[in-house]
C-alpha cells in the first residue's frame, strides 16, 4: 500500500476523513445470515480533490459510497465531514435529520440509477433542492435549465418526465440535480456510465469544474480513462478493505496487474 | 428547533395495546413518514397527536407546548391553528352536508373571520391551491368525488396555515390515477408552504415519494427509523426487511 | 258548587298563586341563578300546570313564582292582550292571586308575553317574562343535548356561524327570521324566543329584567338589566330588523312592529300600543 503523504487520520483541512469504516449486512429473511461488505476502509479527501475508488465488482465500492451518503447504515468506524454550516459531523453517527439537511445541499449523491420521481418534470427535479433551500422559483428553474443545457439534454426534454427518459437522459438529470446546489462533497457512483462520448465530456467538464471550485469528490467510474483524467488520487478496494492507494495511474496498473 | 416531539407514547384500548413507547421528533418543514401494516398502531399515533384520542402515557409537545394535558378549548384552538388533519375517510374530516366553502369557512370562523365575502374569497383561493375550480366553492361537499374530497380536506387543514399537517393514509381509498394527483399536490403544497408533515401509510411508494425520514411500526412499536432511502435500501429490522422485500 | 269544590273548600284551596311555597321558592332560586349567569340555561323542576305544555307553562310558573299581592300584571300573546292564550293565563293569575291586571305596559310591574316585547315603554323596575318553546339556540345545528352543552361550555359556536354562512351562500342573506341567535355578554349564545328581529334589537343594554321560561324543556334563563345582547352577523351582512311595508293603517305609527293583515293592510302587532295612540282603551 503506497501512501502519498496523507495519513488515514487526515489533516485538519480535509473535507472528509474516513477511519475504519465497516459495514455488514444482516439478512433476517435468510435466517440472519451476515454479509460483510466493508471490512476496514480509511481514506481522506481534501477540497479540490477527486479520489477514485477502484476495485472488482462486489469489492465494496458502491457500498462505501452508500455508507457515506447514509443510504446504507454503516456498522462502525467514522467518517468525519467538515460541514460549512454545521461544523464537524460524523456521517456514521449523525442524526438522521442532520443527514437529510446535508444531503439537501452540501453533500451531493449521483447514483448510477435515478429513482425517477413520477410526474415531475426534469427541470423541477433538478430545481427541487434549490427550492428547498429557499431559492426563488424562476431563478431555480433557470439554473436547472442551464445545467441541463450544459449536459446537452435537448431543450424539448427539460419539461419532460424523467420516468419516460432513456438511461443516459436520466443520468444527466441526476448529475444536474447533484450539481445544482454547488455541493462541497460529491459522491459519484458511475455518473457517466450511460452517456455517449460527447455528453460524457460535458459531464466530466462539469465535475472537473465543481472540484476545481473547491468540492471534494469520491468517485466510482466504470472506465479507467475517466479515472486517469479526473482523479487526483485513487484507492483500490478488495473484499471490503483498502488494498492500495496512490496516483491514479499507479493504482490502475495494480488493478490491471 | 423541534416542532413536534413525541416521547414514550402509549395507548391501550381496553386490554389491547395500540401503540407502546413511541418516540420521535418532527422538525419544521420536514416530512416524516410512518409506515406499517394495518393494526401496527401508526394511525393511533396520529390520532393521539391530533388529540382525537388521549394518550395513556407519554408526552407530546408541539413547539414546546405539552398537548396531552390541554383542556377542550385549547385543544380546539390547536386543531384549528397549530395542526391540520387529512383523514383517509373524508367523512371524518368534512361535514358533507355543508358546501365546500363552508367546510373551509368553519376553520376561518374559528379564527374570528366575520366577513362572509372574504371568507368565501379565501375559501376559493384555498380551493384553487388544491386545484379545485372556483365555481365548485358553493357545491355541497357530498357532491365531491373521492379525490376532490381529499383536496377539500387539504384546503381545510391549511386554512389557518398551521405549521404541522397530519395525513392518515391520504390516498389509500382512491383510484390509482387520482392517488398520483393527490400525492403530487401534497408534494407541491409542501414545496410551496414548507409546512411540516407526518404521513402515515401502509404504502412504501407513498412514503418514498413524500417522506425524508421514516419510522417503521410493527405491533404497536417503532422497530426502525432512518432516512427514508436508508430504510428502503438497507432496512435493519427483520420486519422492515420483509416489508421491503414484499413491496411491489 | 261542584263536588270537587266542596271537597277542596275555600280554606283548604290552592296556595296563593297556585304553586306551593316550596315550589315558588325553588323557582326563585333557579331564577336568581339564571340572573347571575346571563343567557345560561338553568334547569328547573317544571310542575304540572292547569295548562297544556307548549301553552306557556314555563312562563306562567315564573310569573306565579314572582307575583305578589301588590303587583299589576299584563299578559300578551303575539302583542295581543285579547288572544285566547293570553286571556286564559291572565284568568289563572287573577283567580289564584286576585292581583290587578292591566293592558298598559307602562303600568304593569310584571308582564308575561309570548313572541313579542311591548312597543310601549315598560315601567322601570318591571319584570318581563317570556314564554320559550325551544331554549337551545344550537338545536338548529346539533341534535344532541350532551354535545350542545359541551359546545356552550367551550364557547364553540363555529357550527352556528357556519349555519349563517351557509345561509348567505344559499340565499344571499341570513334568512333566519325568528329565534335569532344572540351572544350574551360575549360569552353565551342565547335563543331570544320567536320574537321578531325588531324586538331582538331592543334587548341590547335594555333597562328591564327579562326572564325566559321553558316549561316543556324545564329551563330558565335571564337577561338582567343592561346586558350586552348581540345578534350574530357578518360585517358584510349585518343584522337587520324587519321592515314593514307601510305605517300602521290604524294609528299611523312607523316605529312599531307591524304585520300585514289581509284586507286591512299593515297594522301594529302590539294592540295595546296601537289603542293607546288612538286614545282607545
Amino acid at each position: 500500500m503506497s501512501d502519498l503523504g496523507t495519513s488515514p487520520a487526515g489533516s485538519a483541512t480535509d473535507t472528509l476523513t474516513v477511519t475504519g469504516l465497516h459495514k455488514t449486512f444482516t439478512l433476517h429473511l435468510l435466517g440472519g445470515r451476515r454479509l460483510p461488505a466493508l471490512v476496514d476502509v480509511s481514506l481522506s479527501v481534501a477540497p479540490g480533490e477527486l479520489v477514485a475508488v477502484l476495485g472488482a465488482s462486489g469489492s465494496g465500492k458502491s457500498t462505501l459510497l452508500k455508507c457515506l451518503s447514509r443510504t446504507y447504515l454503516p456498522s462502525g468506524g467514522s467518517a468525519r465531514y467538515r460541514s460549512a454550516r454545521y461544523g464537524p459531523v460524523d456521517l456514521v453517527s449523525a442524526p438522521d435529520q442532520l443527514m437529510v439537511a446535508l444531503r439537501g445541499g452540501e453533500i451531493a449523491v449521483v447514483s448510477q440509477f435515478l429513482h425517477a420521481v413520477p410526474r415531475t418534470p426534469a427541470d423541477l427535479v433538478v430545481a427541487e433542492p434549490l427550492l428547498r433551500n429557499g431559492m426563488d422559483r424562476t431563478a431555480a428553474r433557470d439554473r436547472a435549465r442551464g445545467l441541463l443545457a450544459r449536459l446537452l439534454l435537448p431543450e424539448a426534454l427539460h419539461d419532460g418526465y424523467p420516468s419516460t427518459f432513456s438511461g443516459g437522459e436520466r443520468q444527466r438529470v441526476n448529475l444536474a440535480r447533484a450539481m445544482a446546489t454547488t455541493p462541497r462533497l460529491l459522491l459519484l457512483d458511475e455518473p457517466t456510465s450511460a452517456l455517449d462520448p460527447v455528453t460524457r465530456e460535458a459531464a466530466k467538464a462539469l465535475i472537473r469544474e465543481s472540484v476545481a471550485g473547491g468540492a471534494a469528490a469520491i468517485g466510482v467510474f466504470h472506465d479507467l480513462s475517466t479515472v486517469e483524467e479526473l482523479a487526483s488520487r485513487a484507492l483500490l478496494i478488495e473484499r471490503g478493505r483498502v488494498a492500495a492507494e496512490g496516483k491514479p495511474a499507479e493504482i490502475v496498473t495494480v488493478l490491471n496487474g | 428547533m423541534t416542532l413536534l416531539a413525541v416521547r414514550g407514547l402509549t395507548k391501550r384500548y381496553g386490554g389491547r395495546v395500540a401503540c407502546t413507547d413511541v418516540s420521535f421528533e418532527v422538525y419544521p418543514g420536514e416530512v416524516l413518514g410512518i409506515v406499517g401494516e394495518s393494526g401496527s398502531g401508526k394511525s393511533t399515533v396520529l390520532q393521539c397527536i391530533y388529540l382525537e384520542t388521549m394518550a395513556d402515557n407519554g408526552s407530546i409537545t408541539l413547539d414546546g407546548e405539552e398537548l396531552t394535558t390541554v383542556d377542550a378549548m385549547r385543544r380546539r384552538w390547536l386543531r384549528s391553528f397549530r395542526m391540520g388533519m387529512v383523514h383517509q375517510d373524508a367523512a371524518r374530516g368534512l361535514d358533507l352536508g355543508v358546501s365546500a366553502g363552508g367546510n373551509i369557512a368553519e376553520r376561518l370562523l374559528a379564527a374570528d373571520w366575520r366577513h362572509a365575502g372574504r371568507i368565501r374569497a379565501r375559501g376559493t383561493e384555498l380551493l384553487s391551491r388544491v386545484e379545485v375550480a372556483a365555481d365548485r366553492v358553493d357545491d355541497l361537499a357530498s357532491a365531491y368525488s373521492g379525490g376532490m374530497r381529499q383536496r377539500l380536506q387539504l384546503a381545510k387543514a391549511m386554512a389557518n396555515e398551521p405549521p404541522l399537517l397530519l395525513l392518515d393514509e391520504p390516498t389509500s381509498s382512491l383510484d390509482v390515477h387520482v392517488q398520483a394527483a393527490i400525492l403530487d399536490l401534497v408534494k407541491e403544497l409542501h414545496a410551496q408552504t414548507g409546512v411540516a408533515m407526518v404521513v402515515v401509510s401502509h404504502d412504501l411508494g407513498v412514503i418514498r415519494l413524500l417522506a425524508q425520514r421514516t419510522l417503521v411500526m410493527y405491533r404497536g412499536r417503532v422497530v426502525e427509523s432512518g432516512i427514508t432511502e436508508q430504510v428502503l435500501e438497507d432496512p435493519q429490522d427483520a420486519y422492515t426487511q420483509l416489508l421491503v422485500a414484499s413491496s411491489l | 258548587m261542584s263536588r270537587l269544590g266542596e271537597l277542596a273548600g275555600d280554606a283548604t284551596g290552592y296556595s296563593f298563586a297556585f304553586l306551593d311555597e316550596h315550589t315558588k321558592r325553588e323557582l326563585r332560586r333557579r331564577t336568581l341563578k339564571a340572573v347571575a349567569l346571563p343567557g345560561y340555561q338553568v334547569a328547573f323542576g317544571s310542575r304540572e300546570m292547569p295548562l297544556a305544555r307548549g301553552w306557556g307553562t314555563g312562563g306562567i310558573q315564573l310569573t306565579l313564582s314572582l307575583v305578589g299581592p301588590a303587583d299589576v300584571v299584563k299578559v300578551i300573546d303575539q302583542g295581543d292582550d285579547a288572544s285566547m292564550n293570553a286571556v286564559n293565563i291572565r284568568a289563572l293569575v287573577t283567580k289564584t292571586t286576585g292581583v290587578r291586571t292591566t293592558r298598559d305596559a307602562g303600568e304593569a310591574t310584571l308582564i308575561q308575553t309570548r313572541h313579542r316585547i311591548p312597543d310601549s315603554p315598560v315601567r322601570p323596575g318591571a319584570i318581563v317574562v317570556l314564554q320559550v318553546p325551544f331554549p337551545e339556540p344550537l338545536r338548529l345545528v346539533e341534535p344532541s343535548d350532551a354535545v350542545t352543552r359541551r359546545m356552550h361550555a367551550e364557547r364553540d359556536y363555529s357550527k352556528m356561524w357556519l349555519y349563517l354562512y351557509e345561509d348567505i351562500v344559499r340565499y344571499g342573506r341570513i334568512s333566519l327570521s325568528y329565534r335569532y341567535p344572540c351572544m350574551v355578554n360575549g360569552t353565551v349564545l342565547m335563543d331570544p324566543t320567536p320574537i321578531p328581529r325588531h324586538d331582538v334589537a331592543k334587548l341590547h343594554q335594555n333597562p328591564t329584567l327579562y326572564l325566559f321560561g321553558a316549561g316543556r324543556e324545564q329551563r330558565v334563563y335571564a337577561l338582567p338589566p343592561y346586558t350586552d345582547v348581540v345578534p350574530l352577523d357578518f360585517e358584510d351582512h349585518p343584522f337587520q330588523t324587519e321592515r314593514a311595508g307601510a305605517p300602521c293603517a290604524r294609528c299611523g305609527s312607523d316605529t312599531s312592529y307591524r304585520t300585514e293583515v289581509p284586507g286591512q293592510g299593515w297594522l301594529c302587532s302590539d294592540t295595546a300600543y296601537c289603542d293607546a295612540r288612538l286614545g282607545v282603551s
